[in-house]
């Protein structure tokens, strides 16, 4: 052990002879001054002391000091040392400690206090380091999703013997090749393909969450074209329903609401335009890159766009706690919040575990954490004025004159309200308190900003506070001003906005920010944003103040596309850590550069998904170690390249899916000879797999059969502003239009496993069953109010004949003629309420018997299953 | 029938006690049944209670006005918190040290432990022999929707699973005709994490049960009959069948192993079965809400024939009901604690309309012999400052999470005592603090679950009730 060590060392320093003499010439500020240089004077204290230990990936106590970063406690979150402060550093401490137990090196002569002055001058100056002699240290994986994409040759895979008999059923589809060689490999035959019912049904509700309505479908069974599949694929995927419906997928992905969530839970009535560019974009088929690019950084690109902007709601759909005073707590929230959510819906892995410690299963460390979150930290979620003209002439012409001359003026009191209590604040402050206060931020010691940072909590005042120091002789006027307002808002318009997120230092345009709500919002103050930095929270705590670091991208990715500017920005400038503000449009362009290992094969996966209920790679938010491995890696490396080399096109891949044999085979039905451990779930993809719809799907569904669904897209929530959440369940329009409210969704939503709180990335609904179900669809008003549209709809259609409504109701309702049994339960059912009836004896308003059949389709698991 | 071992061994995630059932819930086998548990059925240790009673007190309730009587609070009433005193107070946000505020109210000792309540609770003060009296809980957030989700989840945030859905998740309920996690509220609204799953599948959220109107969606439709709905159900069944029947193609060939069910069938199995628990819970649970069954004698004691206290007792009455009848979780929610002004007037009324029922609901539970089975936690989401709060024209007091009471009684529990202490004033815990962490792997074990055991794998985290571990409170069990 010993041995490999002391070898490992010698090597280091004969390379440092040698790189030393290929730099020297370049360098000859080196020699300039005899004030100290890292290779003559500090290298050697190193290699001859402290790397016998603390030396490489495995170092004694997990600090290495081979590594810049490793010094400044980086990954671990530990500094050793305080730039520019040697008595405060830690590692100091332990060179001159007397106790046995804690002085280093551990074994050996202490230091001399010549080599303990060098090092204390050594981070005295700066902790100067050379990256050539010791550059930082690549983070090596060799797991399958860090590694490059590479495009499967098909031809290859192709060629490989298959089964006779197997070959012509293959078609020419690509994915059907990688399906079936997997299922040779696990010794399975596949289902055949389903019937054209069965198909036009599977692809309504998956394409478009509604069902096929009863004349397409006789359409598309009686079609002889060879492309009658096809054509019906181009016509869905063109339907404005399709965006709707997959808008809903993504907005799982964005953890989207309508509201902040935590206490106050205020609503945010302009976040739906965000709802509606996400509709827009899977109907036209925006490229994924740039899809990515508007949501990441939206508000930096030029030209301006309100497109651009409303994009950016991705990131501002963060919750808020607005009735939090501890601002730093407040704006860390929502910062982690975000670099949480950005890295489970575009990388696909679970950063979260980083905020508090380096992952325990990735190559991912607490300092890759809050690289990524400081791409964040000079913006925040806000609302935004847009610039449309239309919008804009439109608003100003039914807006009351008197709106935005009281806003100022009910503002100005307040502003001075807010003096008031400053200066009543500052004089009950002690002596140290106000120094720290007053110290620029930069400049003070750690204690001193804790001490500020409490002080600053004294500072904080909600607008009810403010109230009391409103002075007597303005009383009158605000009172006035505050009722006019709150006239005007009941009924005024507001000025067009949008819910986004908006940095001030890193978009070049200059944006109206509009007040924001609540007892402490969090507060948007163009100066201050600009200087925020990112840095380290020790164990996620937001008091406890780690080293700062600059925007960067996890190191493990970062090794396959390198970010440009960014990697080595921190050893590059000695010193004090350059930390300048670095747009998120760098790491929008990193993310979507095509050698990116992550970026398309989540995306492709996310897709695979929702065709099929379940991923090539299962855990469809985490490619991280423990995720789960590619069913069909080269399926996925394929799928992959086809998005990349078709410019990002969603609908491309969409339609290679749905138009695969894959995708068509029949539902429900076992493999035989499935007795590999492997084949469990479906995994070999040998049948297509049945599932229950989505809670959206399930009421879209009830209320289309009826005849009910209205159908225009997009605009205000149902239930937002101005509406009571009541609203909603009375509403004949999609679920995705009911307004969001947190931890309040519709009922329907609420129940059948729809996103509740939306307080983090959804990768996968879960399906649960319980007697709640079973009693909303048979007892709430909803599906009985279906079900009795439905049956006046079907008698005018099939008139008194029985054996027709029968029928009608089965092909409007599940797309399908009833069978021979059915056919004999269902007359048997009708014969004997009607009987029933006969007596005359009912209550009055008994349900007909048609009425009550309708309301049983209702129920049907049938109707509720992708089938 | 496989072996829970053998379970655990094939299972992806390879440990903890997730597996056996989340397997199953995975596969959707039981997936309609309130009465299965997905985490396991099988307690870690010897439990000493069934089910809890979760009494929560929102707003949060004053601890030097109930059980934490404090002689010197009295004395220094109108002065300041003396620097000795002061110093050791966390700094909290809106922790004033100035202008203490004695109690209005008078304390008194009560049963064999002799331990002091306040005139306020005069009936829970005749109970308190069956009491163990925490003074010493403490956090640290004020507000109040981060410290009720501390109380509930374990942190502030609320993401995470509620405490009712991780024991439903554990331990399922008893009685398949009912959900296993029941919520009921008086006062405003509920704060949907903290009965809510967090990253727990939906089944197991707290279902929030209106005490005059029951479980929602249970009435027949107006117009319907019983036999109207006997018959839909019979159709309703046939039909599913026949669907459930298309998948059934080759399944006999099938060896029985559960890696091999069709997850979708099992899934459409349980639908089936939901709509006949359903049917079943219609026609049961009415019954429970019908208190005309209880005696005069019983409906008197919590309280049902006075006004200020009919509507706490009612729900305190059919939470013994529920009990009886093997729910596993109960959570009430009490609002109006938060007495930033004129505490006399509104800790007054609030004790006042829960002192009867909840005296009534230990001392019910104690003679059907269900208290010792049944482990019941009485506390708000912090306490609130010995300090009075400034501005307010009658005083009151504002949030405290540094030192406030919470108290256990049943399932295990040795009445009669006090765990910790605060400061002479009664500000902060400085002796033996507890945090609800602590608390929440104390209510693990009397439920003979051990905190490290019970997991759901989340995000590529083991997940725990105690998010990073609690400390079990063991003087709780004597």
């Amino acid at each position: 052990m010993l041995t490999r060590l002391r070898t490992l060392i010698a090597h280091c320093a004969t390379l440092a002879w040698i790189m030393a003499g290929a730099v020297i010439a370049d360098e000859p500020a080196a020699t300039k001054s005899k004030s100290l240089d890292f290779r003559r004077d500090v290298f050697p204290i190193l290699s001859g002391r402290c790397w016998e230990c603390h030396l490489g990936g495995d170092a004694s106590s997990g600090i290495r000091l081979d590594v810049r970063d490793e010094w400044l406690g980086e990954t671990t979150g530990r500094p050793l040392v305080v730039i520019g402060k040697s008595g405060k550093s830690r590692v100091i401490e332990v060179l001159e400690a007397r106790d046995p137990k804690i002085v280093m090196p551990a074994e050996g002569e202490r230091l001399k206090p010549a080599e303990i002055a060098t090092l204390r001058k050594w981070i005295d100056n700066g902790l100067i380091w050379d990256d050539v002699l010791l550059p930082p240290p690549k983070v090596k994986s060799d797991h399958w999703a860090f590694q490059p994409i590479r495009r499967p040759n098909v031809g290859l895979v192709f060629n490989l013997p298959v089964p006779a008999g197997q070959v012509e059923n293959l078609a020419h589809d690509p994915i059907d090749v990688f399906v079936a060689v997997k299922h040779r490999e696990l010794g399975v035959t596949p289902a055949g393909e389903a019937d054209r019912r069965t198909l036009i049904r599977r692809l309504s509700l998956d394409l478009l969450g509604l069902p096929p309505n009863r004349d397409d479908v006789e359409e598309f069974v009686a079609d002889t074209r060879s492309d009658a599949y096809e054509q019906l694929v181009d016509r869905l995927l063109a339907s404005p329903a399709h965006g709707e419906r997959w808008a809903r997928h993504w907005l799982d992905v964005a953890r989207w609401a309508e509201s902040e969530g935590y206490e106050s839970n205020h609503s945010r009535p302009f976040a739906w335009r965000y709802r509606d560019y996400v509709i827009k974009a899977f109907n036209s088929d925006k490229p994924f890159d740039e899809f990515l690019r508007q949501q990441i950084a939206g508000d930096e690109l030029p030209p301006y766009s309100d497109e651009n902007l409303i994009a950016t709601g991705f990131l501002a759909a963060a919750r808020i706690s607005s009735n939090e005073e501890d601002k730093w707590r407040q704006r860390n929230d929502v910062l982690v919040d975000i670099t949480n959510a950005t890295a489970n819906a575009f990388l696909g892995l679970t950063m979260q575990c980083a905020q508090c410690h380096n992952h325990k299963t990735d190559p991912i460390t607490t300092r890759d954490y809050y690289r990524l979150q400081a791409y964040f930290v000079t913006g925040q979620p806000i609302d935004v004025a847009l610039r449309d003209p239309a919008l804009r002439r439109d608003f100003e012409s039914r807006r009351p004159p008197e709106y935005e001359p009281s806003l100022a003026l009910r503002e100005s009191l307040l502003e001075s309200a807010r003096r008031r209590f400053h200066d009543e604040v500052r004089r009950s402050l002690k002596t140290e308190e106000l120094a720290a206060y007053d110290t620029p931020a930069e400049q003070r010691e750690v204690e001193q900003e804790r001490l500020a940072r409490l002080v600053d909590l004294k500072f904080q005042a909600s607008v009810n506070v403010l109230d009391r120091y409103i002075p007597e002789s303005d009383r009158k006027l605000y009172d006035e001003i505050k009722r006019k307002l709150t006239e005007i808002e009941k009924t005024s318009p507001r000025i067009p906005q949008t819910f986004a997120f908006y940095s001030p230092a890193t978009s070049p345009h200059r944006l109206d920010v509009l007040p924001s709500i609540g007892f402490y919002p969090l507060p948007f103050d163009r100066a201050a944003l600009p200087l925020e930095r990112g840095g380290i929270k020790i164990r996620g705590d937001v008091h406890n103040i780690g080293p700062a670091v600059t925007a960067g991208v996890p190191a493990v990715v970062g090794q396959v596309v390198n970010l440009p500017g960014s990697l080595s920005s921190i050893t590059k400038t000695h010193g004090q850590v350059e930390n300048l503000p670095l747009g998120r449009t760098t790491l929008a362009n990193w993310l979507t550069d095509p050698r990116h290992p992550l970026t398309a094969r989540v995306w492709v996966n996310r897709i695979w998904q929702w065709h099929f209920g379940a991923g090539l790679v299962a855990t469809s938010d985490d490619f991280g170690v423990r995720g789960t491995k590619p069913s069909h890696p080269e399926l996925l490396d394929w799928l992959a390249s086809e998005l990349i080399d078709s410019g990002w096109s969603t609908k491309h891949i969409q339609r290679l899916i749905v138009t695969s044999r894959t995708y068509r085979m029949k539902s429900g039905e076992q493999a035989e000879n499935s007795n590999s451990p492997l084949a469990t779930n479906n995994s070999p993809l040998s049948s297509f797999p049945r599932r229950r719809v989505e809670a959206e799907v399930l009421r879209d569904v009830q209320l289309a059969v009826a005849g009910l669904l209205e159908r225009h897209i997009g605009g205000p929530s149902v239930g937002g502003l101005g509406e009571s959440l009541e609203a909603r369940e009375k509403s004949n329009r999609r679920n995705l239009y009911l307004f969001q409210k947190r931890g309040n969704p519709p009922s329907m939503q609420g129940l059948f496993d729809g996103p509740n709180e939306a307080s983090e990335s959804c990768p996968q609904r879960h399906v649960s069953t319980t007697p709640l179900h079973a009693l909303f669809l048979l007892n709430n008003k909803f599906a009985l109010r279906c079900a009795v549209v439905l049956a006046q709809r079907i008698e005018p259609l099939a008139g008194p004949d029985r054996e027709r409504q029968i029928d009608l109701l089965f092909r409007e309702v599940l797309s399908r003629p009833t069978t021979e049994s059915e056919r004999l339960v269902l007359h048997k059912f009708l014969d004997e309420e009607t009987a029933k009836r006969s007596g005359g004896s009912t209550t009055p308003n008994a349900p007909t018997p048609l009425q009550m059949l309708c309301h049983v389709m209702m129920s049907l698991s049938e109707l509720s299953s992708l089938e | 029938m496989i072996s829970r071992r053998e379970i655990l061994k094939r299972s992806p995630l390879g440990f903890g006690a997730i597996a056996l059932a989340e397997l199953f819930r995975r596969d959707g086998l039981f997936a309609a049944e309130w009465s299965v548990a997905a985490a396991s059925q099988q307690p870690h240790s010897h439990a000493t209670a069934r089910s809890v009673i979760f009494v929560f007190q929102g707003g949060g309730p004053s601890q030097v006005d109930t059980f934490d009587p404090k002689p010197l609070l009295q004395e220094l009433h109108g002065k300041d918190v003396p620097e000795s005193i002061g110093k050791a107070i966390p700094k909290i946000a809106r922790s004033p040290l100035n202008n203490l505020l004695g109690s209005p109210w008078k304390f008194r000792q009560y049963g064999e432990s002799g331990i002091p309540v306040s005139e306020l609770h005069p009936e829970l003060g005749r109970c308190v022999d069956d009491l163990c009296v925490i003074r010493s809980c403490q956090h640290d957030s004020p507000i109040h929707a981060p410290a009720e989700f501390i109380a509930t989840t374990g942190t502030q945030v609320g993401d995470r699973p509620s405490l009712g859905a991780w024991l439903t998740y554990g331990l399922g309920s008893e009685n398949s005709d009912l959900p296993g996690f029941v919520v009921f509220k008086t006062g405003e609204t509920i704060r949907p994490p903290a009965i809510g799953t967090g990253f727990l599948p939906a089944r197991f959220q707290g279902v929030l049960v209106d005490s005059e109107k029951g479980i929602p969606n249970l009435g027949l439709p107006s117009g319907f009959t019983r036999a109207d709905r006997e018959s839909q159900l019979r159709l309703l069944e046939t039909l599913n069948r026949e669907h459930l029947g298309k998948g059934r193609g080759k399944r006999q060939n099938l060896k029985s192993q559960i890696a091999n069910l069709d997850a979708f069938d099992s899934e459409l199995e349980a639908r089936i079965k939901s709509y006949e628990l359903a049917y079943r819970m219609q026609v049961s649970a009415p019954a429970i809400f019908d208190l005309s069954q209880e005696t005069a004698e019983t409906r008197s004691l919590y309280g049902l024939d006075q006004k200020e206290t009919a509507e706490y007792g009612r729900i305190c009455l059919l939470t013994r009901r529920l009990v009886e009848r093997g729910v596993r979780f109960i959570q009430i929610r009490s609002g109006g604690w938060d007495s930033h002004s004129d505490l006399e007037a509104e800790h007054g009324k609030k004790c006042h309309a829960i002192d009867n029922p909840l005296a009534a609901l230990l001392i019910d539970l104690k003679r059907r012999g269900l208290l010792d089975e049944t482990l019941v936690i009485c506390g708000g989401e912090f306490g609130r400052t010995p300090a009075s709060q400034r501005g307010s024209s009658k005083p009151g007091r504002d949030h405290s999470p540094s030192g406030y009471t919470t108290w256990l009684a049943g399932g295990g529990v040795r009445g009669g005592q006090i765990i910790g202490a605060t400061d002479e004033v009664g500000y902060s815990a400085v002796e033996r603090p507890i945090h609800p962490n602590d608390l929440h792997a104390t209510i693990l074990q009397a439920l003979g679950l051990d905190q490290h055991e019970l997991v759901y794998e989340h995000h590529n985290r083991r997940e725990i009730v105690t998010v990073n571990g609690g400390k079990v409170v063991q003087e709780v069990f004597g």
